[in-house]
């Protein structure tokens, strides 16, 4: 006996069949998931935002006392501490996006250094204010936080890495890069406010199949001349179409319009997997013809 | 990007420098109020 998908009426993509049984409803691709990181959760960005907590509870104390000078500067320190934890998780994301891929630019804002200066000065405040120790103390206070902040969470990265990184071409690749990874998490965003689980799955196929293409033109940057029609019209298109969609579909509430949205990611979709089929076939080609060349010129020197 | 012992060790210190300055200027806060049995005696 063999195991049977779960299914029905209501669920995704599933059919109603005679007698309340289920028929094996279409499983979607494997792929759905491929060239999609796992979101890494890390405590330590965590208890930062943990840790100052007792500063809210010191200025709640000093308002208590009619301090309200004290009690500012505990807010003060707190809200540095908070913004450099936020800070921290952003510089930490910034710096998985940047190591898994093969050409990218630093971060724009360094967020990891920035965020050490915001917690030393929260814990220099909080020393010479709230805990009423002298400057000195507090300067070193605040020297030590940032030394064990930078050694502890690392400093950004601050290099460019890829093939021939000084070329104008690289520049170009990375930027290209930057921008339609920006237009997917901007659809993956969309598509998520929609709460259509059809629609996400197509959604997360589609980007499944952008990103294939994407991890091609990273390995070979030669291939974004190739793949620029497939980045500039259909990436900008399924965007387009999926913002526009996820704004008016409520209002509209017109189902041949969401079928219409569906028939059009199809579509994108068997676009961007000729292109990936296509750039497949072209490095093929220019392999072959690499060995083709090598090979006559071994058989001139032995000949 | 891989967590050392050696990035916890920072960290621990980290954390005791965020937490000893936090809980002491709760501390600080807490004796310069007025404690409130010595206002309703008073």
């Amino acid at each position: 006996m063999s195991a049977r998908r779960f299914g029905g009426q209501f669920s995704p993509k599933g059919h109603a069949v005679k007698g309340g049984a289920s028929a094996p409803s279409s499983v979607l691709p494997p792929e759905r998931f491929a060239g999609r990181k796992a979101s890494q959760v890390d405590v330590r960005g965590l208890l930062l935002f943990i840790l100052p907590a007792p500063l809210l509870l010191a200025a709640i104390g000093n308002i208590g006392g009619g301090a309200i000078f004290g009690a500012l500067m505990d807010l003060v320190a707190f809200a540095a501490l908070m913004l450099g934890a936020w800070l921290v998780r952003e510089g930490q994301s910034a710096q998985l996006a940047y190591d898994a891929r093969a050409v990218a630019r630093p971060p724009a804002f360094p967020r990891k250094t920035v965020a050490a200066g915001l917690a030393a000065a929260g814990v220099g405040i909080a020393v010479f204010f709230g805990w009423g120790q002298d400057l000195i103390t507090a300067i070193g206070f605040a020297a030590l936080t940032a030394a064990a902040h930078l050694a502890s969470f690392g400093t950004d990265p601050m290099k460019s890495k890829g093939i021939d990184l000084h070329t104008a071409e690289a520049e170009r690749v990375a930027d290209a890069l930057d921008k339609a990874e920006a237009k997917i998490a901007e659809i993956e965003s969309a598509t998520r406010t929609l709460g259509d689980r059809e629609i996400t799955g197509r959604v997360a196929t589609l980007l499944a199949s952008i990103r294939d293409l994407l991890a091609m033109i990273e390995k070979d940057p030669r291939d974004l001349t190739r793949a620029r029609r497939y980045l500039s019209v259909n990436l900008t298109g399924a965007h387009e179409a999926t913002r526009k969609y996820a704004e008016n579909h409520e209002r509209l509430s017109d189902p041949k319009l969401r079928d219409d949205y569906l028939a059009l990611l199809g579509e994108l979709e068997a676009s961007f997997d000729r292109g990936r089929e296509k750039l497949l076939q072209d490095d093929r080609t220019d392999l072959e013809v690499e060995i083709e060349v090598l090979r006559e010129r071994l058989g001139q020197e032995t000949g | 990007m891989t967590t050392t012992w050696v990035h916890w060790l920072a960290f621990v210190v980290l954390a005791a420098l965020i937490g000893t300055s936090s809980c002491q200027a709760w501390l600080s806060a807490g004796a310069g109020a007025p404690p409130m049995i010595d206002r309703q005696a008073g």
